[in-house]
């Protein structure tokens, strides 16, 4: 990337880190205070649910919510009024419940009737004394009822999943992330790349695939070793060998100037007049050239696509001093009509 | 530079709809990473100090009337290498940068900005532009993008400055979905790339599914990739993947490329892999496919024994090995070993050691050596630092040493 273009996406740059800046900040002023809830002690007393919850027979999302409101908790508790600690750990700077994150679509309206208003149908366990991130009422008490296979077969996961891209688990059956996925992975993506996303964001995509990316992923992602990352340790030796091997795998992701500009770079091109010319000796003999660029046209494109007039083309042309450069059948897929409307055809057919 | 602007206003949208609408889900990383490497620079071999700075920021779920959900996400760079680089001292780019929304019951998504499209003949196609999808209650679906397709880094090399492509779809379940795609991309008004192609993915067991595709390069008249593969999965710890690929390397250039007019060459590769895990703590790997360049045969065998020694996920131990023979070139016998061990307070170390030996020497060697170790702590749930030391003796570099070290960030914890 230029200079330039540096300088212009800079301001962008900055304002990114500004946001990510005022997430930081975010997660270290909240949290502070947490709220006891004995949920043990008020089932002893044989306090109903909804005695607490009391809006829970029209919340139609989780998002809502049902959590008491604190003159609900005075109305039993009058005597605790004045003693803040009898509720917060830290009543010198009180803050209200803190909202928790919501990925399910849930209406506790339509399920109140079905549940005969029993709540412990669902909510095995309840948070005692302090709220936790693990006590909403596992999968299995939604699959107690509800008949999953037929939303799974659907693909409906949205039907109750807000966002599965959080979760770490890798699928065992379909979709099986088993041995080399990274070489195996691309059937599964090119006819259901939606059903990837249910779990992967694209910046799971974009750690390998986008062309723009700052570094190598196994340079920013050093002690995975346990992954199989394609140029990991000394690619550069063996990378000509594994360029042949899948030539159409390179230039997926690699342009055919990356080649070009690292050769030149570092000496390997006959111009740099160094002794580092890939090409073995009596190269420009169009008896041995030839049957190369045939069978592997990618590896000569990688260095000398810098435009038609400055290559093969000078002797190729017509009227030039080499042959025919098409290979078999050409006039069959290109005829007559096709030199007026390709620019590359009228580069040799003036 | 050419897309520069729409990423840009895109980013402006991006930060503007975070900042004004109420976001239910947000995420950030941050990824701060220094090292020191040797370079050439004038033909002199110069020790640079790369310093990278990676940003990512997700909101999801925003709440936006007309709209089921509403998403931005900007996933951004910038580096500077010091004293100087063979590639320059400043770098930055912006990987993703889109807005994204869902409406009419999830049934229609749009994406506007710097993203992927996967499925079909686009591939994983990377561009600045719009793509669009409506998916019907019976799995019937068309998606359709267009903008301008995304440089590659370090080139001045064009993909293409326009692009265009639709795939139509059923997917009546998970199981099975099966896709017509076509993709149209121009170079200054000349097509550097039209093909139309199917795909499938079918799965009549639970154990057994099958996947393929077919692309066919229209502005050639001849089939680009036939990629085909049956996967069995009996049981949880076992798996076969079979998989036959025919491939035409040379269409893969932009067809705008004189290259284009002097072969019509094939690849041929068909192989398959095994995956048996005769406990929770070892897992058994074995690839091997023979390759056909032009009717001549070569192979790619492979072997990888993973173990987890103390029944833990804490200790990984790797093994692997690997024979590429080319048919008319060059291959190599490769061993690695690896090894990846983290401690309840948090620290982890993890070192590797890659040999492999050429079968004809390059610049007069045949043998390459590498190796790395990584020290890790987990500073919190959300931080992380970490330092690597990498040597090399290669027949490219007699020795090379690199040094790494990097801080990240991740919030909430883990996600990314």
């Amino acid at each position: 990337m230029s200079a330039a273009r540096s300088s212009r996406l800079l301001p962008f740059a900055a304002a990114t880190l500004l946001t990510a800046c005022a997430g930081f900040v975010g997660v270290f002023v909240s949290n502070q205070d947490t709220i006891r809830i004995p949920h043990a002690r008020h089932a002893e007393a044989e306090v109903e649910c909804a005695t607490c919850h009391e809006t829970i027979f029209d919340s139609t999302t989780v998002d809502e919510g049902s959590f008491p409101k604190e003159k609900t908790c005075f109305g039993c508790h009058k005597k605790e009024k004045a003693d803040c600690a009898f509720c917060h750990t830290k009543p010198d700077k009180p803050l209200p419940l803190p909202a928790r994150e919501r990925d399910l679509i849930m209406n506790h309206s339509a399920h109140m009737e079905r549940v005969k208003e029993d709540c412990t149908v669902c909510h095995k366990q309840l948070p005692n004394p302090f709220r936790t991130e693990f006590l909403a009422p596992p999968m299995d008490a939604c699959l107690s009822c509800h008949v999953h296979q037929e939303q799974y077969d659907a693909g409906n996961c949205a039907a109750c999943h807000k966002d599965l891209t959080k979760y770490k688990f890798r699928p065992v059956g379909d979709f099986s992330h088993k041995g080399d996925w990274v070489k195996n992975h691309r059937l599964d993506a090119r006819s259901s790349g939606a059903s990837c996303a249910t779990c992967h964001e694209q910046t799971f995509c974009s750690e390998c695939h986008a062309k723009t990316v700052a570094a190598k992923i196994d340079f920013i992602l050093p002690e995975r070793v346990d992954r199989n990352f394609i140029h990991r340790n000394d690619f550069v030796s063996r990378h000509m060998v594994e360029a042949r091997a899948d030539e159409a795998m390179c230039q997926r992701c690699h342009g055919l100037n990356f080649c070009q500009a690292c050769h030149a770079r570092n000496g390997l091109n006959p111009v740099s007049g160094t002794t580092l010319d890939p090409h073995p000796a009596g190269f420009g003999d169009g008896l041995v050239h030839g049957p190369v660029a045939r069978t592997d046209i990618v590896s000569c494109a990688a260095c000398h696509d810098q435009g038609a007039a400055s290559n093969c083309v000078t002797c190729h042309k017509v009227g030039g001093t080499a042959g025919n450069p098409h290979p078999p059948a050409w006039t069959v897929r290109h005829n007559q009509e096709e030199i007026g409307r390709n620019v590359m055809c009228q580069v040799c057919h003036l | 530079m050419r897309g520069s602007r729409t990423v840009a206003t895109v980013l402006a949208l991006a930060v503007g709809t975070a900042v004004s609408a109420q976001a239910a889900d947000v995420s950030v990383y941050s990824n701060t990473l220094v090292g020191g490497r040797p370079d050439i620079i004038d033909g002199q071999v110069k020790t640079v100090v790369p310093l990278y700075q990676l940003v990512g920021v997700r909101a999801k779920n925003i709440e936006v009337p007309g709209f089921d959900s509403l998403g931005v996400a900007v996933d951004a760079w910038g580096g500077l290498t010091l004293p100087n680089s063979s590639q320059g001292v400043a770098a930055g780019d912006v990987n993703l940068a889109f807005i994204e929304g869902a409406a009419f019951k999830k049934r229609l998504k749009l994406r506007l900005g710097r993203q992927f499209v996967v499925g079909g003949v686009a591939r994983a196609m990377y561009f600045d532009g719009l793509f669009a999808e409506y998916r019907s209650n019976v799995g019937i679906g068309l998606s359709a993008f267009t903008g301008i397709p995304v440089d590659r880094r370090f080139a001045n090399f064009i993909q293409g400055d326009f692009v265009v492509g639709t795939r139509a779809f059923f997917a009546p379940s998970f199981k099975t979905e099966i896709g017509a795609s076509f993709i149209h991309m121009l170079q200054r008004g000349t097509v550097a790339r039209q093909d139309a192609g199917l795909d499938a993915r079918w799965q009549p067991f639970r154990s057994l599914g099958v996947g393929g595709a077919f692309v066919w390069s229209i502005a050639d008249a001849r089939m680009a990739e036939f990629d085909i593969g049956p996967r069995w999965t009996p049981s949880e710890n076992f798996e076969v993947l079979l998989n036959y690929r025919r491939t035409a390397p040379d269409l893969f250039l932009p067809r705008n490329s004189i290259f284009t007019v002097f072969a019509d060459t094939s690849r041929d590769d068909a192989g398959g892999n095994i995956t048996w895990q005769p406990t929770k703590f070892l897992t058994l790997f074995a690839d091997a496919r023979v390759v056909w360049i032009n009717a001549q045969p070569g192979f790619d065998a492979s072997g990888r024994v993973q173990l987890r020694p103390f029944r833990s996920a804490a200790t990984t131990l790797t093994a692997q090995y690997r024979r590429l023979q080319v048919p008319s070139a060059n291959g190599f016998h490769q061993a690695r070993l690896a090894a990846r061990h983290v401690l309840p307070s948090g620290f982890g170390l993890s070192v590797d050691f890659e040999t492999y030996a050429l079968d004809q020497p390059v610049r007069g060697q045949t043998l390459s050596f590498s190796m790395s170790a990584t020290a890790t702590y987990t500073i919190s749930k959300q931080w992380f630092v970490g330092a690597t030391l990498f040597a090399a003796t290669t027949p490219t570099f007699e020795s090379r040493y690199e040094a790494v070290a990097k801080l990240t960030f991740l919030f909430p914890e883990g996600h990314h």
